[in-house]
């Protein structure tokens, strides 16, 4: 609205000198127009000035990567009339890849609770955010503004697609554990291991046959298999092109692995090298992985995890690794 | 984009509707009411065609409405809209063309009036002649088809500004330019006509940002706007009343400081002589004096020239004389005339030319024991001094009675006998004049005065052959001829006298003419000073001083005219002299003596204006006792005081100065050629962005997609320079248009459209406000931020 208020300057500079340089009636009562109609504007515009809200929201929340999305720029209007101007510096940026886009868009006679509609950026995975970071309204001639209250930033998951991945193949089973099931769920097939007693076991558990028998406590404890822990590892960094590859692998993996029903972890370091790991063994948490994964920023370099090799041993038993990177994962327990 | 062009809904047609009735009626009454109303009054001369229409404006308003409608109603249409105005269109065409006679001499008779009311109150501006041929009648019917088919057509365009185009600026150019004639002559139409053309630009205004809106909220904020703009217009009007109004002291004290400092940088470079400039450069001119555009006086009230004097009493300061009349425009004789007196003088025995006195200095000039030295008196004559400080009204002017100084040291030189010329860069100059005695200073031996005398008889007699009869009617009809003949037989001396002479005819014009600042220009196809004298009878200095001249010389005394200032010296004082006190006046020539200056602007000249109060005399019941007539022999600088002088011998030309009888055009000439010359540079910077604009998106869009994508392509190359990027798919597309085989397809061509579109936005939003506004004026406005908020999608 720069050019308005400069025109409407040079205007009633120009009526001033009029109004100056003339004895006419008509000098006098243009200088007094153009010095009116602002305030009339002023005095049509402020109920919807002030009374004026923003919201933006993404729509929908969540998809996958090159799908359509819209960010949608509601404005309420407490009044019938239609809002002059509202002119809006918005901020996009992709929080995983750090890539950040500046917008500024103007809307002018502003009348229906009709979103406006923006589309988001879904080129490549991470969460969207797009931020308002100053918002202003204008009267009817564009020479008054008010500054409006920022509305919350709306945010879209742009989810990485999973790509169909053959899984490696996991060993099924590294000896037996004891494990701690209650008697009650123990069934015809289980395997069972025997000791000595040891104060704390449940009276339930000593095996009286054999306690007899050997005259001494033995406890009846059930065992089970040692399945190692699929554990999906990837380094966390690098381009967009190059994270999308990565992690549209990772959720491919990821998701075989849950279709089998096996849970597994995920690990990566972030960007500061600290570790963060997700254990998935259902939906929810391979949501709640996907978004820590996408809504923290991935440089283009950082830390190897084979750096770190004290994080690879599972403090719960073994873990099969598979690493995922693009030349295909490796897994190795 | 696509909302715009939808169905109206009611609202809008509504708020539309009411915008256009206003526009057409408020603009047909308001025209009606300037030219036809007016004509009709005191500035009529006859009759005009437009003076009858006038009587029908109520008619005109209603087919005004009617048109408003119509229009209003083809361009509303949802479906068929263009059809349906080019079919009205056409029929506007038929119905110009079947009455193309009548319509052309209905066009002509109102340019006609509305000129002619124009040039009576403005000094410029020609009349526009146009004669049919046919009676009254006639003409008005003539008039009436025009104005009805003019309404129509501008009632089809106004329709497509408000309903469709939805701008306000040509709203204004519309309807604005009809008007503009008799608002830039401050004649003031109906005003509540007015007022309503006032609030249907204003509306529009208000409601320019939303033209785009949703149709019920654009329509329901134009029918908000148009009442409270009503209610504005109104009070403004209750609030300043046009009745009384004056000019605001603050705007005149401003226009006092604005002038100060233009005065000063156009007096700055006006002395500098530059850096080479080492000769000394006399500038001046005698300016014409233009009776025919003659209008009513308008003052400003600004300072034309700055005088101190140790005379007290009043002081003519005169600056050209004018000898020559023809067309209503009094101008100088001329080199090549007055050569014959040189000529004549040079071949005298014993003369030398270059040491012979300046007839314009006379009778100064000719008392060679009178060399002002500095002194007070010369035996027992005082003299006098008066500084005159050029603040606008550039040139030399003096008062009379001149002794004989030294003109070079001074800065001033006679030029011919009609003005002085003084020296480029002259800021003032100090004159000492002895205005003592009458006469005293005749010389009838004085070689030069022979001849100068029998060059004034030659050529100062002069009267136009069509205006002899009517000044030997006029002195017939005002026994003029007898009251002269009585003084000269009062006087006891058969032989004319010439002084006396002119204070004859200066009663006898102040018996029978009036005298009027607010005279219109005379008709067209009229001399001034024939219509002054056998028809209005009223006018100010310039035509009793034009009449009383061309009198004088019928009666066979010689007399020109002169233009100057008055001002009334109080020693010790710098008296300011504003442009009220420019006068016009006569002189006659007194043989032996030289030109005598005599007033003959009658005595209610006085109730115009005061030298040294800023405001005329508002009323004439303020006017000057009898007592403060006009002496009958007045001395040079005591004579009485008259009114404006029609131009004052400023160099460079005519017109330059405060041209008698209209508005004072040179500061709104100048602020307009300022405005000019910010609207030019604009102009060429709009050009700059606009036609690389245009040749962009014709190449874009040419039908050679090949071509198209590789234009495209250059444009990014473009923009890399400015900090752009070339996607790398662009580079694909641009290769595969240079070396494939293939022509691309219209979806890679709409790629490469979108990339360079999407490179340009970004461009465009860089957070530099610099680099943003430069981008912006070099590769033009990302089209989807400017389109966002119209497109229909995203519901603005």
């Amino acid at each position: 609205m720069l050019y308005r208020r400069i025109i409407y300057g040079a205007v009633l500079v120009g009526v001033f000198l009029f109004q100056i340089t003339n004895e006419n009636y008509l000098a006098h009562f243009l200088l007094a127009l153009c010095i009116a109609m602002p305030l009339l504007s002023l005095a049509l515009s402020l109920p919807g000035m002030l009374g004026c809200r923003l919201t933006v929201s993404a729509v929908p929340a969540a998809l996958s990567r090159k799908e359509a999305g819209r960010w949608q720029l509601s404005v309420r209007a407490p009044v019938g009339l239609p809002l002059a101007r509202i002119t809006l510096r918005l901020t996009e940026q992709n929080l995983l890849t750090g890539e950040t886009k500046k917008r500024r868009l103007a809307m002018s006679g502003v009348a229906r609770r009709k979103p406006v509609e923006l589309s988001a950026p879904t080129g490549h995975c991470g969460l969207l955010e797009l931020r308002v970071d100053k918002a202003r309204v204008y009267d009817y001639l564009g020479l008054f503004s008010r500054r409006l209250d920022l509305p919350t930033p709306a945010r879209l998951l742009c989810r990485p697609i999973p790509v169909a991945t053959e899984l490696p193949t996991i060993p099924e089973g590294q000896g037996m554990r004891p494990t701690s099931g209650s008697a009650a769920r123990r069934g015809p097939g289980d395997d069972y291991d025997l000791r000595e007693y040891r104060p704390g076991d449940p009276m339930r558990s000593v095996h009286w046959k054999l306690s007899s028998k050997w005259d001494e406590l033995i406890v009846r404890e059930r065992a089970e298999t040692v399945v190692p822990l699929p554990l999906l590892t990837l380094d966390r960094f690098g381009g967009p092109e190059l994270l999308d590859q990565l992690l549209d692998k990772l959720l491919g993996l990821s998701r075989a692995l849950l279709d089998v029903q096996r849970p597994h972890a995920v690990l990566w370091l972030d960007g500061a090298g600290e570790p963060q790991l997700h254990t998935i063994s259902d939906e929810r948490e391979y949501a709640e992985c996907v978004l820590a994964l996408l809504n923290t920023f991935a440089p283009l370099t950082g830390p190897n995890l084979d750096d770190r090799p004290e994080l690879l041993h599972g403090s719960d038993g073994p873990v099969f690794r598979i690493h995922v990177d693009l030349e295909g994962g490796e897994g190795h327990g | 984009m696509a909302e715009r062009e939808k169905r109206l809904s009611p609202l809008t047609v509504a708020g539309d509707g009411l915008l256009l009735v206003c526009a057409l009626a408020g603009l047909a009454a308001s025209f009606l009411s300037l030219y036809g109303d007016r004509t009709m009054g005191v500035y009529s001369v006859r009759r005009t065609a437009l003076d009858l229409v006038a009587a029908q404006t109520d008619e005109f308003v209603l087919a005004a409405g009617l048109f408003a409608l119509l229009s209003l109603a083809v361009w509303s249409l949802p479906r068929f809209r263009g059809a349906a105005a080019g079919a009205l269109t056409a029929a506007w065409v038929c119905v110009v063309l079947t009455n193309w006679k009548s319509a052309i001499q209905g066009a002509g008779l109102t340019v006609r009036a509305v000129t002619e009311v124009f040039s009576r109150r403005v000094s410029w501006g020609q009349v526009f002649e146009y004669d049919p041929g046919l009676d009254l009648v006639k003409e008005r019917s003539a008039v009436q088809l025009f104005l009805l088919l003019a309404l129509a057509g501008l009632a089809i365009a106004l329709g497509w500004a408000v309903v469709r185009a939805r701008r306000w600026w040509i709203v204004v150019l519309l309807t604005l330019p009809p008007l503009l004639p008799g608002l830039l002559a401050d004649l003031y139409p109906n005003w509540p006509a007015f007022m309503v053309l006032c609030a249907c630009w204003c509306a529009m205004l208000l409601t320019d940002l939303c033209k785009w809106a949703a149709p019920d909220r654009r329509g329901l904020l134009t029918l908000a706007a148009l009442p409270a703009v009503g209610l504005v217009l109104v009070g403004l009007t209750l609030l300043l009343p046009r009745e009384g109004y004056t000019r605001p002291e603050w705007a005149l004290k401003a226009e006092e400081q604005l002038y100060a400092i233009g005065d000063d940088l156009s007096d700055f470079f006006s002395r500098w002589e530059g850096p080479f400039q080492s000769s000394i450069r006399y500038v001046g001119s005698a300016a014409a004096a233009d009776l025919k555009d003659a209008g009513p006086l308008r003052y400003t009230g600004r300072t034309m020239l700055r005088v101190s004097s140790d005379y007290e009493g009043r002081l003519y300061l005169r600056g050209s004389a004018l000898g020559q009349y023809e067309d209503g425009r009094w101008t100088e004789l001329g080199q090549d005339i007055y050569q014959e007196y040189l000529d004549a003088l040079g071949g005298a025995e014993g003369m030398e030319l270059e040491g012979a006195p300046s007839p314009l200095l006379f009778p100064g000039m000719g008392i060679e024991d009178i060399m002002y030295s500095g002194s007070a008196s010369a035996g027992s004559m005082p003299i006098y001094t008066a500084t005159v400080e050029g603040v606008r009204a550039s040139g030399v002017f003096t008062p009379y009675e001149l002794v004989e100084q030294d003109w070079a040291e001074i800065g001033i030189m006679p030029v011919r006998d009609s003005y002085l010329a003084q020296r480029a860069g002259l800021p003032r100059y100090t004159v000492a004049f002895t205005p003592s005695v009458e006469f005293v200073f005749i010389r009838p031996d004085s070689l030069p005065e022979q001849y100068y005398r029998d060059y004034v008889r030659q050529h100062y007699l002069d009267v136009p052959e069509e205006l002899e009869k009517p000044l030997r009617q006029f002195s017939n009809d005002s026994v003029l001829s007898f009251l002269t003949d009585l003084q000269s037989l009062i006087g006891g001396n058969l032989a004319r006298d010439p002084v006396g002479d002119a204070y004859t005819v200066a009663q006898v014009l102040d018996e029978l003419c009036e005298y009027d600042p607010d005279t219109p220009a005379a008709p067209a196809g009229t001399d001034p000073v024939e219509y002054f004298l056998t028809e209005s009878r009223r006018g100010y200095c310039m035509h009793f001083a034009s009449a009383a001249t061309l009198i004088l010389r019928e009666m066979g005394v010689p007399a020109r005219y002169v233009s100057g200032y008055t001002v009334e010296s109080i020693p010790g004082r710098e008296r300011d002299v504003l442009d009220y006190a420019a006068h016009a006046w006569v002189e006659v020539y007194v043989d032996g003596y030289g030109w005598y200056p005599v007033e003959v602007t009658p005595a209610s000249a006085f109730t115009w204006y005061e030298e040294g109060d800023a405001e005329p005399s508002p009323t004439p019941s303020e006017a000057v006792p009898e007592s403060e007539e006009p002496e009958p022999t007045p001395t040079p600088s005591q004579g009485p005081d008259a009114s404006e002088a029609p131009s004052a011998g400023l160099p460079g030309g005519e017109g330059n100065g405060p041209q008698g009888g209209g508005i004072d055009f040179a500061p709104l000439i100048r602020i307009g050629k300022g405005l000019a010359a910010v609207a030019g540079v604009l102009g060429l910077l709009w050009l700059g962005q606009y036609l690389p604009k245009r040749r962009r998106e014709k190449k874009l869009a040419g039908s050679d997609r090949n071509r198209a994508a590789l234009d495209g392509y250059g444009y990014l190359q473009g923009m890399e320079r400015w900090g752009g990027q070339i996607a790398p798919r662009a580079l694909e597309l641009a290769q595969k248009a240079r070396f494939s085989q293939h022509t691309l397809t219209r979806e890679e061509l709409d790629e490469m459209r979108a990339l360079v579109d999407e490179e340009r936005a970004r461009l465009c939003a860089s957070p530099d406000r610099w680099k943003r506004l430069a981008a912006r004026y070099r590769w033009g406005r990302p089209v989807s931020g400017k389109n966002a908020g119209k497109s229909p999608e995203n519901g603005a």
